[in-house]
């Protein structure tokens, strides 16, 4: 990998002599091909290294970072599917009216918006102009005292100890960041929405349902169960890039999260760490297509296997 | 039900207007159609591709969505104007008055849901009935469209049957409510030619045990010469032709009826086609 | 080749035509237009709100908005469309390559699905951090980055191009296939190719805002719309809207044009080719 971690860590006034020390410290030294075994054989014991700054294990970093990163995850898509299944279906149901076209306005508008200036946005909006969120500087405010980590997942270890003020802290705190990813990607996924239930809705089976008099509300739920599975996937691919994608929107709420360490750690170099997340970011990608297909398969009875 | 001994008119459509707004203009898809079809016999709808039949049948049940309207006409069903109905009102007709069954059977059955779930439904739509209930009168529908074992088709999905019972399954759901007016679009096109046969015959039969009137929308001469008492023909939305199959067989009073005719494959002599079609006609999106 | 029905359908997309013509303004104010001020020269004006002097106010190094904003224009957007241009002149002729007959073509298609199953911001800033702070890198960035795209939109206009009967027998009389390819294929592919590429343009602007927000790909004091975005980040807690405002809308309004303008090319296309 292009780039020297030795000499970053050291800095710009470093000896060669210092930073020959630290090359062979770290293991630089070993040629290419024995590096890459060498990191296999320990990724398969479990042992994803340290890193080469801050001297922590890689995996202990991973699991005090991913789970942050998985919560706000978890709630934008929360939020942006349920927007987005609205704004869509809306949509596809009164297709060309008046209400179809405000929402493809609006699909635009925040599809062209990029994640990290709608947060400041937000930011400007609605913490200084009406102040009904809390300042944006993490996920709980400078004074609270973190609870001991149980599971490392914030919100479900506040209940797990019945802490509830420290659990709507973090709600609060988490609104903003929500909030702005929720919106963004609640746009890509109005725009899949409307796609997949306008074809449900000219469908030869919804057709039947309409001619044998059932009412317009379960004509309508046939259409979505139709038109479901595109957009779970479509849920499943944003999820497994927004392990890595949310980098800049954690950054701006510093939210600790995996994609802004990651980042850090590209900025210094810091290659097990890069390593680590490249692993960690395609391991959460595969389980996550995992767990899409298994409610697949209970969804649609033509998957199961007999 | 009508109690006079003569037959009655069950249905009558009168000067129907649809249109179809695209990027290219207007379309006119049925300009004006009228005609009627007498309680307990078969009709035949018939007209080459883009005439307009299968809009014409939906919009007598007003299963029109946009970009395609309505625009003007009636349809009396049973001396009710289908077209001046609400649409709580018109979804009561829809299904215990008039049943509707289109091309392809696995495209109007649901996926998802086992058979005997469907059944329930369309059922619960029009009446009190539980899920016991429900089952009985589907296992009898089942059988009425002669399926043999009812019990392991009510149990399964769309997806384990083969293109012939699905098409037996549709018509089951569609006359579960006992209709007096069976709307079918082209029931056989997407069957195998062996089946059509079937599935026809099944019309005929349920037609004639019901006293059930048939709309029988088709693009196959013969299959009207074989199974319709009346024939309507159609021609780029409008009606050209109208009257008992024998005579507009026999003399066909308009040139693209005579045209039709002469375009049916016989042993023995060349064969005629039907020269241009509609000018101006676009192909409408079969739903 | 436009006729003369194709430019009067221009009339009735008016999102083709308004897009259009913003980015072009934008482009021409870029390079043209006289700013009021010298976009890099710091000032004493510290965090002023927009006024009559400085109509969009000044950050805090006191540079004034608006200069800045519009230069930055001349720098993003060219930059999005040269990162485009060489995703095509890459990309278009890979895709043709691997819509080859044999397996290679599916296995490479394997392979760029993992690929791009990868946060690709992540990698456009690893890219460009690793390879060096300049310009060209951040060009090789977006050209990862939207390569696969443009081979993967060929090839699926090629696939059944290629099993259809039409082509087959035009070889079976003996056409050259690269002669096919060029008269046959291409115009078609075209349309498809421009949607794709307004698309890819503005992504491209969303990307190289992403990576000067965060430092990478620019030396202060040079004026990016991202950058921009980034000295006034702290100050949209304190109430200084506008440092983050006007660059912000400028991104806005770019993508905006460049997503209607997908969608107009994509309404047009669609009906040229249909006629």
């Amino acid at each position: 990998m292009p780039g020297d971690p030795a000499a970053e860590i050291l800095g710009q006034f470093a000896t060669p002599a210092e930073t020959e020390r630290i090359r062979r410290e770290l293991g630089l030294d070993k040629p290419l091909p024995v590096r890459y075994v060498d990191y296999i054989a320990a990724v398969a014991r479990g042992d994803l290294g340290t890193s080469f700054f801050s001297g922590r294990g890689i995996a202990a970093e991973i699991a005090t970072y991913l789970p942050n990163t998985i919560e706000l995850i978890v709630l934008s898509l929360g939020l942006a599917t349920g927007l987005g299944l609205l704004v869509g279906t809306i949509g596809a149901y009164f297709r060309g009216q008046l209400p179809d076209r405000i929402g493809r306005v609006l699909i635009t508008a925040f599809q062209s918006i990029p994640d990290f200036l709608l947060g400041l946005v937000l930011i400007f909006i609605l913490f200084y102009l009406w102040r009904v969120v809390p300042p944006p500087v993490g996920r709980l405010s400078l004074v609270d005292a973190r609870p001991v980590p149980i599971t490392n997942f914030l919100l479900v270890d506040t209940l797990l100890r019945g802490d509830i003020a420290l659990f709507a802290s973090a709600l609060k705190h988490a609104f903003l960041p929500v909030l702005t990813l929720g919106l963004v990607y609640s746009a890509y996924l109005a725009k899949t929405a409307r796609a997949t239930m306008a074809a449900s809705l000219t469908s030869a089976q919804v057709e039947f349902a309409r001619a044998c008099g059932l009412p317009e509300r379960q004509v309508l739920w046939y259409a979505f169960t139709t038109a479901m599975p595109p957009i779970l996937t479509y849920g499943a691919i944003l999820f497994g890039a927004l392990v890595g994608g949310a980098a800049i929107v954690e950054i701006v709420f510093s939210w600790q999260g995996l994609g802004s360490w990651a980042l850090t750690a590209i900025l210094k170099r810091d290659v097990p760490a890069i390593q680590g997340f490249i692993i960690v970011a395609g391991l959460a990608t595969l389980l996550v297509y995992l767990v899409l297909d298994l409610v697949v398969m209970v969804i649609d009875p033509r998957i199961r296997v007999d | 039900m009508s109690t006079s001994t003569a037959p009655s008119v069950i249905l009558s459509v009168r000067d129907i207007e649809t249109q179809f707004a695209t990027q290219r203009g207007t379309v006119f898809a049925v300009n004006r159609v009228s005609f009627d079809v007498t309680d307990g016999e078969i009709v035949g709808l018939v007209g080459e591709s883009g005439s307009g039949k299968s809009v014409t049948v939906r919009s007598v049940l007003r299963l029109i969505r946009p970009p395609g309207r309505i625009t003007g006409g009636s349809a009396e069903f049973e001396g009710t104007d289908l077209h001046a109905l609400s649409e709580s009102r018109l979804r009561q007709i829809r299904g215990s008055g008039i049943g509707f069954v289109s091309q392809n059977p696995f495209g109007s059955l649901n996926p998802i849901l086992p058979i005997e779930r469907q059944f329930h439904n369309v059922i619960r739509a029009h009446r009190r009935t539980t899920r016991a209930e429900s089952r009985r009168v589907a296992l009898q529908a089942l059988q009425s469209v002669g399926i043999a074992g009812p019990d392991r088709v009510l149990g399964g999905y769309a997806h384990e049957l083969s293109g012939g019972m699905a098409q037996r399954v549709v018509i089951g759901i569609a006359l579960v409510l006992r209709p007096r007016l069976l709307i079918a679009d082209e029931p056989t096109t997407a069957l195998d030619v062996t089946v059509q046969r079937q599935i026809l015959d099944l019309i005929r039969d349920l037609a004639r045990e019901r006293r059930m009137a048939v709309l029988l929308v088709t693009h196959d001469l013969g299959v009207v010469a074989q199974y319709c008492q009346r024939v309507v023909v159609m021609y780029a939305g409008k009606v050209v032709e109208e009257g008992p199959v024998r005579r507009v067989f026999k003399t066909p009073a308009h040139l693209y009826t005579r045209a039709l005719l002469d375009a049916i494959p016989r042993a023995g002599k060349p064969v005629v086609g039907v020269s241009a079609g509609p000018r101006g006609s676009i192909e409408y999106p079969t739903l | 080749m436009p006729t003369t029905h194709s430019i009067a359908l221009f009339g009735r997309h008016r999102g083709l035509v308004f897009g259009g013509a913003a980015i072009v303004v934008m482009l021409l104010a870029a390079f043209f237009a006289p700013l009021p001020y010298d976009p890099v020269r710091p000032s004493a004006d510290i965090l002023n709100p927009p006024s009559l002097e400085h109509p969009f106010g000044t950050d805090r190094s006191g540079f004034d908005v608006m200069s800045r904003t519009i230069v930055s224009a001349g720098r993003d957007l060219p930059l999005a469309l040269a990162g485009t241009l060489v995703s095509v002149l890459i990309g278009v002729p890979l895709g043709l390559v691997a819509s080859g007959k044999g397996k290679s073509g599916e296995r490479t298609m394997r392979a760029l699905d993992a690929f791009q199953a990868f946060p690709l911001l992540v990698l456009a800033i690893a890219v460009v951090t690793l390879t060096g702070n300049r310009l060209e890198n951040v060009i090789l960035a977006i050209a990862i980055i939207n390569v696969p795209r443009f081979m993967r939109l060929v090839r699926s206009e090629v696939l059944p191009m290629r099993e259809s009967r039409f082509v087959e027998a035009a070889l079976a009389i003996g056409a050259s296939p690269i002669r096919m390819m060029f008269r046959h294929l291409l115009p078609n592919v075209t349309s498809i190719i421009l949607v794709q590429c307004s698309l890819s343009v503005a992504n491209a602007i969303v990307v190289i805002a992403s990576l000067s927000f965060l430092g990478i790909g620019v030396s202060p004091p040079e004026a990016t719309w991202g950058a921009m975005i980034q000295s006034g980040a702290p100050n949209m807690s304190t109430g200084q809207w506008w440092v983050v405002a006007f660059p912000g809308v400028a991104v806005f309004l770019a993508v905006a044009c460049l997503n209607m303008i997908a969608d107009g090319l994509s309404d047009v296309t669609r009906v040229v080719t249909r006629a």
